[in-house]
């Protein structure tokens, strides 16, 4: 079947085996403008009361979702049923959604998915980078980017974004950082790794910034520290990239890149565009800032995105290793596979406004 | 084929294109990329709405333009 009449056999499925119900407003990320379907057991605001009126038919809903997979050849299409309860395989629902789909769909099992519980967002020791880390101006979380050297003689820390370590401004030099930040936890003084040292200031009115970045010297936090690693997702953490301490290098139009962020940990992408004007970004209270000289990136995974929010302040490494850029920002929809566009700062840019060096 | 573009000369269209379109409603950046044959360069212009996209031309100045609806672009 043609792609158009996979998706519309979705909402018909949906609407006629899973017995849900359009959203009474329609999204405005739905841009295939497509109506969406639903469970009305969403709209009960209390979930022990949503839970109690399903009956079994909608708790098996729960585990099926549907897709598109590839078909014959060409722009031939096939409905995809994916299945988290392999008991569920052969049921009376799978039956029905097949004979919809006239035979043309692919009952596949996926198993239990699970939502991501990555090591970034916990206290970890020894202190990785991509962890998750904030100042106590409030319960907030963003990412450990790497770490670094005062270049002025001071001592060693932790290199991430302005509006992560200065909180867009606000934290005062000296201002206690926790791993984990607030918001996932961190607690002040049992937390307290660093102290804020630096940050370049983000103008909201006026000329263009170059960088959204900042430092904090590390403290005695008692635990032990991974300086150079990229790890994935596995428990344990699996190395991926050895980041090569130095001055990085520029990034090129098409080059592969990968970070370990606290919301998405270890991805990869490629860069989009270099030499990004006129770079425009809402930050908290909404206030805009525009940026010169940035980079974009975009998955090279079109299913998932490079990054998302909370990942500010990763560092952003080549196959190598070498330094590129520094994460700061990112957009819902755009680039590869419609799932988004990072902004970052090239790492000359940042080492050089921040006077540090990546150790 | 036309001989591509060097990143020089990439650079001065971009700015004749910022010049041009940078104060308009919806534009969120424009930067310089593969176009989509990697033969050559083009502009990267990132968008709002597919609205603003329609606006805006497919070539300037002989610099093919790719425009990007990411929506719009957070630091949080």
């Amino acid at each position: 079947m043609r792609l158009e009449s996979a998706l519309d056999l979705q909402n018909r499925v949906f609407a006629q085996v899973f017995d849900f119900q359009p959203l009474p407003v329609a999204s405005d990320r739905n841009v295939t403008g497509r109506e969406s379907l639903v469970d009305p057991t969403v709209f009960e605001i209390d979930p022990a009361i949503a839970r109690a009126r399903k009956n079994d038919r909608q708790q098996t809903t729960e585990e099926i979702a549907l897709g598109v997979s590839e078909g014959a050849g060409g722009d031939d299409v096939r409905l995809a049923v994916l299945v988290q309860d392999r008991d569920k395989m052969r049921s009376a629902m799978i039956d029905e959604i097949v004979e919809l789909a006239r035979g043309e769909a692919d009952v596949i099992y996926i198993g239990p998915q699970e939502a991501s519980g990555f090591w970034t967002l916990e206290r970890i020791d020894p202190i990785l980078i991509g962890a998750s880390i904030f100042p106590l101006t409030r319960p907030g979380a963003g990412t450990l980017g790497c770490f670094c050297r005062d270049a002025a003689g001071g001592g060693d820390g932790i290199l991430s974004n302005n509006h992560v370590l200065a909180d867009v401004n606000v934290t005062p030099i000296g201002g206690r950082v926790t791993q984990p930040g607030g918001f996932d936890g961190g607690a002040a003084s049992a937390d307290d790794i660093a102290e804020l040292t630096r940050f370049v200031p983000i103008i909201f009115d006026g000329p263009p910034n170059l960088v959204d970045a900042a430092f904090a010297t590390l403290i005695d936090h008692g635990r032990a520290i991974d300086m150079h690693g990229l790890f994935n997702d596995a428990r344990p953490p699996a190395l991926q990239k050895t980041i090569v301490p130095g001055p990085g290098v520029p990034a090129a139009r098409g080059l592969n890149v990968h970070k370990t962020g606290r919301k998405t940990c270890f991805t990869s992408g490629r860069v989009l565009a270099t030499n990004v004007d006129n770079y425009w970004v809402k930050f908290k209270n909404e206030r805009r800032g525009r940026f010169d000289d940035q980079i974009t990136i975009e998955t090279v995974n079109q299913s998932t995105p490079f990054s998302r929010t909370g990942d500010s302040g990763s560092l952003i490494v080549d196959d190598e290793g070498n330094p590129v850029a520094l994460l700061f920002a990112g957009s819902p929809s755009g680039g590869a596979g419609d799932v988004g566009v990072t902004g970052a700062s090239p790492i000359g840019n940042v080492l050089s406004q921040l006077g540090i060096v990546l150790i | 084929m036309a001989k591509p573009h060097s990143i020089v000369e990439a650079r001065r269209i971009q700015k004749a294109f910022e010049e041009r379109f940078a104060g308009e409603e919806g534009i969120l950046g424009i930067g310089i990329r593969n176009n989509a044959a990697e033969d050559d360069l083009a502009l990267s212009v990132s968008v709002t709405t597919r609205e603003q996209a329609a606006k805006l031309p497919a070539d300037f100045e002989g610099l093919e333009v790719v425009v990007d609806v990411v929506g719009e672009f957070r630091a949080d």
